[in-house]
């Protein structure tokens, strides 16, 4: 017993028997008892107080502290609202069209996230076609620096969202000055804030809203870490006519050095306005006061970003500011003065030309500044910049030459095209010529030949080419209108949908004000193939639909111009697996080019029609087509050419679909042969035919050959394609199942669960392709005896295959028929024994008779029936699944079977 | 969560386990809430739940009725209003925080029914001034729980604790009167001694 509860046992016995006293006696006893003690006195006397006055808590119990609402609410907490695999917790940040909340996972994986939404009534088109745009672009950025994408969908209600990493932390300006860091220590944290913001200048991608509340500092094992949050929101709310209402809550105006003054203009932002607001930031990281403020009304905020020079940071200097940074005023002004000075005001002039090009550059100055060697800021144009950025990098990397390449081409394309245009030749001819001056104007001093931070020079060029447009051309509508629609083509082949949409859709509008109705058909043309890439079918079709209509008017009716609509249009009717009305155009476009001499155009139209009647399960006419169009290709090109290997995969895989694994060997074999010889062994369409000769390989059982053709082709697609390219997935998934066979658990576990993070971010979850990998990952733990993993990832595949292909698909039946089999695996019979009987009598009518997926439902039902000691109901569904497998030579599957019957007499 | 043998963990207790209530706890505090949602959705209006008949039905639904006796209902009756203890008192830090932080209240707990306050700051107090009982008198402190929490008869009380019900009544009034004096407005909550110097 220790001290406290002696005491205690001795005030309650006291308390007790001062209590059997009468009232008026208590505390003159309780004193006489107390004599040596008067803390013991004191505290009888509090209980005494205490029982006299009971506090109103104990009139009742803890229930009575509730409204009855409230209490339904404490006791009952309603689960978080359910978003795809993600619980909500509370909201943490909240803007004009979208919500951000804290989630956790509702499975297994213990994960956080941030989710962002968009809120219910602000789903009009164009936000929800801004919102799928962010979310690829966050799909593409793949750095430490930057907050991950972790995936997304559509929510119950069918409005999207998407999961990126949730970053616990604080501002970096705030980080900064709670620790009180050295102006040094600041510039190391502010260094990895411009690589994060170069990483994404390489990817195409703009932040253009840098403030200091989007420039996290999280704590973590190795050190503080800078992130980046919020890429792109920006970009939703300043192309969906929603800067008007910002501007006027003053909701990102009121940060002056957030905002550049181009973004005040209303002009399209570059990498040169992120490298504003990282100039605004590293003024305030150094000298603690905004370049420009505080203090001032909106219209003075809008006035001073146009028009106020900053002070130089060191003439900004505060005591505060000194101590904060551990130094005095002196010293601080002394370090600021100089270079620092110059970087900050470089990266904060008014003509976005005039700054650093990008963060890259801003970085490289921070960087030698930092040790010691002169800084490049000084007055400069871009174009000179560009030159001494491409003659800085002259050992480059084969993709800025790549990229102008592909700029200078389209540009003779076009001029080509515009030339060959009937009645408008003179016209068109200046236009073309000045089109072409233009472009060489722009690239003068970009050296093709150069190549590293090529991705970045390619994007640079494409800024500064489409900065230009408006001044140089200035006065020239049908060139500028046709720049644009260069420019918007390039970036789409970049991958850059964003930016490519700007352009085209400025393409589109300048031509339809010029009143040129074939010209506006070819800029509709070419925004309605960006649409289709986005996802956007519908506006895709009616585009392609205005486009033909323009064209029928004005052209023969036999024009292939006509014919290309047609399998536009098809194309994206396809997408939207509208078979019958995309057959129809596809069949008019061959029809069309049918004996016309565009035989290539002919060509790649059969390919398509085969394409959608393989899909349409009408594999002979589809291979029949197919053989026609590789025909015309060969006649065409030749025998070695890559329209040729694009053909010859396509009948590969058709013939692998249906069976026909030889000629599909060879058919694979020569497109390998002719991707190697033409695009080199690191083009992703290489890489692409060793796979899916791989997968044919592993249907024949020749798992070591399977084996190299994945490896090599993982290999070409990480080095090639972006890391959450979902290229990758397809072989990671590839190899998921053969480890799987292989008894390689751990490497099969390991591919899954990378195809399923890729598939995930780039197709939501509710996708075929998340599907398969979370089916074959649940496949493989059950292979392993690990049922408890398996049972939840076989009900998630059950519900994606649901949701995409409907609940009473075969594939859906079959996972449901496994997710019964894993709980029974887990002795959670009843439940499996409801799900058995609603999906196995489904998928037996659904699987063909004899085939390995109704083998496998009959032994899977028979052997939860042996087991249950149900013998008699058992036999007849074993005795089918081993008929199946026998039939198909499948003699382990066999074995387990006679197993099971032996036991079962 | 794999689902616990309630019952074994119940004899363990019996046996001198302590760990098992550990083990109990959770499942129990989550079988608590389930039972509450399920009853909610059952009614149609003018339903209030009843903390009293939750604890009782959790017992009915987790322990096998066939391998108990009296006393392993005791025990688990008193596990379930510790756990009822502290989903209520998780429920009120909650609403403190919310209150306290001005950040956006969890939409969990955005409710337009939810007419009156709850008195959150009083169960807070009572939560940290059983704390302070429990240091004097750990089975004191466990009689406040059970009656006050869990809803439970003095003779339940008795038998959880193995003790007569006289004494459960000597508990109950020493730790009422110490509890009104602590939480009263001149009682030093803070640091939970009555009187103080």
């Amino acid at each position: 017993m220790s001290d406290v509860t002696d005491r205690w046992a001795r005030v309650q016995t006291l308390f007790e028997q001062a209590l059997g006293r009468p009232p008026d006696e208590r505390s003159a006893w309780l004193r006489a008892v107390c004599g040596d003690d008067p803390e013991v006195y004191r505290e009888v006397e509090s209980l005494l107080e205490g029982d006299e006055n009971q506090h109103t808590l104990f009139d009742g119990r803890v229930a009575d502290l509730f409204a009855p609402a409230e209490l339904d609410a404490a006791l009952a907490p309603r689960p978080g609202e359910r978003v795809g695999p993600w619980i909500l917790g509370e909201r943490i940040g909240a803007g004009g069209m979208g919500a951000v909340y804290r989630a956790e996972r509702a499975d297994d994986f213990e994960q956080t996230a941030a989710i962002k939404r968009i809120k219910p009534g602000m789903d009009s088109e164009a936000v929800l076609a801004r919102f799928r745009a962010e979310r690829q672009i966050l799909a593409r950025l793949d750095h430490p620096g930057v907050a991950r994408l972790l995936g997304g969908g559509l929510d119950l209600e069918g409005r999207p969202y998407f999961a990126m990493e949730l970053v616990e932390g604080e501002p970096l300006t705030a980080h900064c000055d709670r620790l009180g860091l050295s102006v040094d220590d600041r510039l190391v944290l502010f260094a990895r804030v411009c690589e994060a913001v170069a990483y994404a200048h390489r990817q195409l991608v703009v932040h253009r809203d840098l403030k200091p509340s989007n420039v996290f500092v999280t704590e973590t094992p190795d050190g503080p870490r800078v992130k980046l949050l919020d890429f792109g929101i920006a970009k939703v709310l300043s192309e969906d006519g929603a800067d008007a209402r910002l501007t006027q809550t003053g909701h990102r105006l009121l940060t002056p050095a957030s905002a550049a003054p181009e973004q005040i203009r209303g002009e399209p932002p570059t990498t040169a306005t992120d490298v504003y607001a990282l100039g605004g930031l590293l003024y305030y990281l150094l000298c603690g006061a905004p370049p420009l403020g505080p203090g001032l009304s909106l219209l003075e905020v809008e006035r001073a970003v146009l028009e106020a020079e900053p002070g130089r940071p060191s003439a900004r200097v505060t005591p505060e500011a000194a101590r904060l940074r551990g130094t005095t005023e002196a010293a601080l002004v002394r370090r600021l003065r100089g270079d620092l000075d110059t970087i900050c005001l470089t990266a904060l002039r008014k003509e976005p030309e005039r700054r650093y090009g990008s963060a890259a550059e801003l970085l490289a100055d921070v960087r030698r500044h930092r040790a010691d060697l002169p800084v490049e800021a000084r007055p400069a144009t871009t174009r000179y910049r560009l030159g001494r950025f491409v003659r800085r990098h002259r050992a480059g990397v084969l993709g800025t030459a790549a990229a102008v390449l592909a700029i200078v081409a389209l540009a003779s394309f076009y001029t080509v095209r515009l030339a060959a245009e009937r009645d408008r030749a003179e016209t068109e001819a200046a236009t073309s010529a000045q089109t072409v001056e233009f472009l060489q104007d722009l690239f003068e001093g970009a050296d093709p030949d150069a190549s590293r931070g090529l991705a970045l020079t390619a994007a640079e060029l494409l800024a500064e080419g489409g900065r230009r447009i408006r001044s140089d051309l200035a006065g020239q509508p049908a060139v500028q209108a046709a720049m644009h629609l260069t420019i918007g083509k390039v970036y789409q082949d970049l991958g850059a949908y964003d930016s490519s949409r700007v352009h085209l859709e400025r393409s589109v509008a300048m031509r339809s004000r010029l009143g040129d109705p074939l010209a506006t058909a070819e800029s509709q043309t070419a925004l309605a193939f960006l649409l289709r890439r986005t996802g956007e079918a519908e506006p895709s079709v009616a585009l392609h639909r205005a486009a033909l209509a323009a064209r029928r008017s004005a052209l023969p009716p036999d024009d292939p111009l006509i014919a290309e609509a047609l399998a536009s249009i098809g194309a994206s009717l396809h997408d939207l697996s509208r078979f019958d009305e995309a057959e129809a155009a596809y069949r008019e476009a061959v029809a069309i080019l049918e004996g016309s001499a565009h035989r290539e155009v002919y060509a790649q139209s059969l390919d398509n029609l085969a394409g959608l009647l393989y899909d349409r399960g009408r594999f002979e006419e589809s291979l029949a087509l197919g053989d026609r169009g590789l025909a015309i290709k060969e006649e065409v090109y030749g025998p070695v050419h890559t329209a040729v290997a694009v053909a010859l995969s396509g009948q590969a895989v058709a013939l692998h679909d249906l069976g026909r694994l030889e000629e599909a060997g060879a058919a694979y074999r020569r497109a390998i042969e002719i991707d190697r010889e033409l695009l080199g062994g690191d083009h992703p369409d290489y890489a692409i035919d060793l796979n899916n000769y791989g997968t044919l390989l592993y249907d024949l059982r020749d798992y070591d050959e399977a084996e190299a053709m994945f490896d090599e082709a993982l290999a070409v697609k990480r080095a090639a394609l972006a890391p959450g390219h979902p290229q990758v997935a397809t072989t990671l998934k590839s190899l998921g199942f053969l480890y799987t066979d292989m008894g390689r658990t751990e490497d099969a576990v390991r591919n899954f669960r990378e195809a399923i993070a890729i598939r995930r971010a780039v197709y939501g979850d509710e996708h075929m392709g998340v599907a398969e990998a979370t089916g074959g990952l649940a496949r493989l733990y059950t292979k392993a005896g690990d049922h408890a993993r398996a049972e939840p990832l076989y009900r998630e595949t059950v519900a994606t295959l649901s949701a995409v292909l409907g609940p009473e698909s075969l594939y859906a039946l079959l996972y449901r028929v496994r997710h019964a089999d894993a709980l029974h695996q887990l002795g959670r019979d009843r439940e499996a024994e409801a799900l058995f009987a609603q999906a196995v009598p489904a998928a037996l009518a659904a699987a063909p008779e004899g085939s390995e997926n109704s083998g496998t439902v009959a032994r899977l039902y028979g052997r939860f029936l042996a087991d249950r000691g149900r013998c008699a109901a058992a036999r007849p569904h074993l005795q089918a699944a081993r008929q199946a497998f026998a039939a198909l030579d499948l003699a382990d599957d066999v074995a387990e079977v006679d197993r099971r019957l032996a036991t079962c007499r | 969560m794999p689902v616990p043998d309630v019952t074994q963990l119940l004899s363990d207790l019996r046996a001198g386990d302590a760990d098992a209530v550990d083990a109990i706890l959770p499942h129990v505090y989550g079988e608590l809430q389930d039972l509450a949602r399920r009853q909610l959705r059952g009614e149609r209006d003018g339903h209030t739940l009843d903390t009293a008949a939750l604890v009782h039905e959790a017992y009915l639904k987790l322990v096998r009725q066939d391998r108990v006796d009296w006393q392993s209902r005791a025990h688990f009756l008193g596990v379930a209003s510790l756990a009822m203890r502290r989903i209520l008192v998780n429920y009120a830090r909650k609403r403190r925080a919310e209150k306290r932080g001005g950040g956006e209240v969890a939409a969990t707990y955005h409710d337009g029914e939810i007419g009156k306050e709850a008195k959150t700051e009083e169960l807070l107090a009572l939560d940290e001034a059983l704390d302070g009982l429990a240091a004097r008198s750990e089975r004191q402190a466990r009689v406040v729980e059970m009656w006050f929490f869990g809803g439970l008869t003095h003779a339940e009380i008795a038998e959880a604790l193995g003790v007569s019900e006289p004494t459960v009544r000597r508990d109950w009034r020493v730790a009422r009167a110490w509890l009104s004096h602590v939480l009263s407005d001149d009682g030093p909550a803070s640091d939970g001694k009555p009187g103080g110097a």
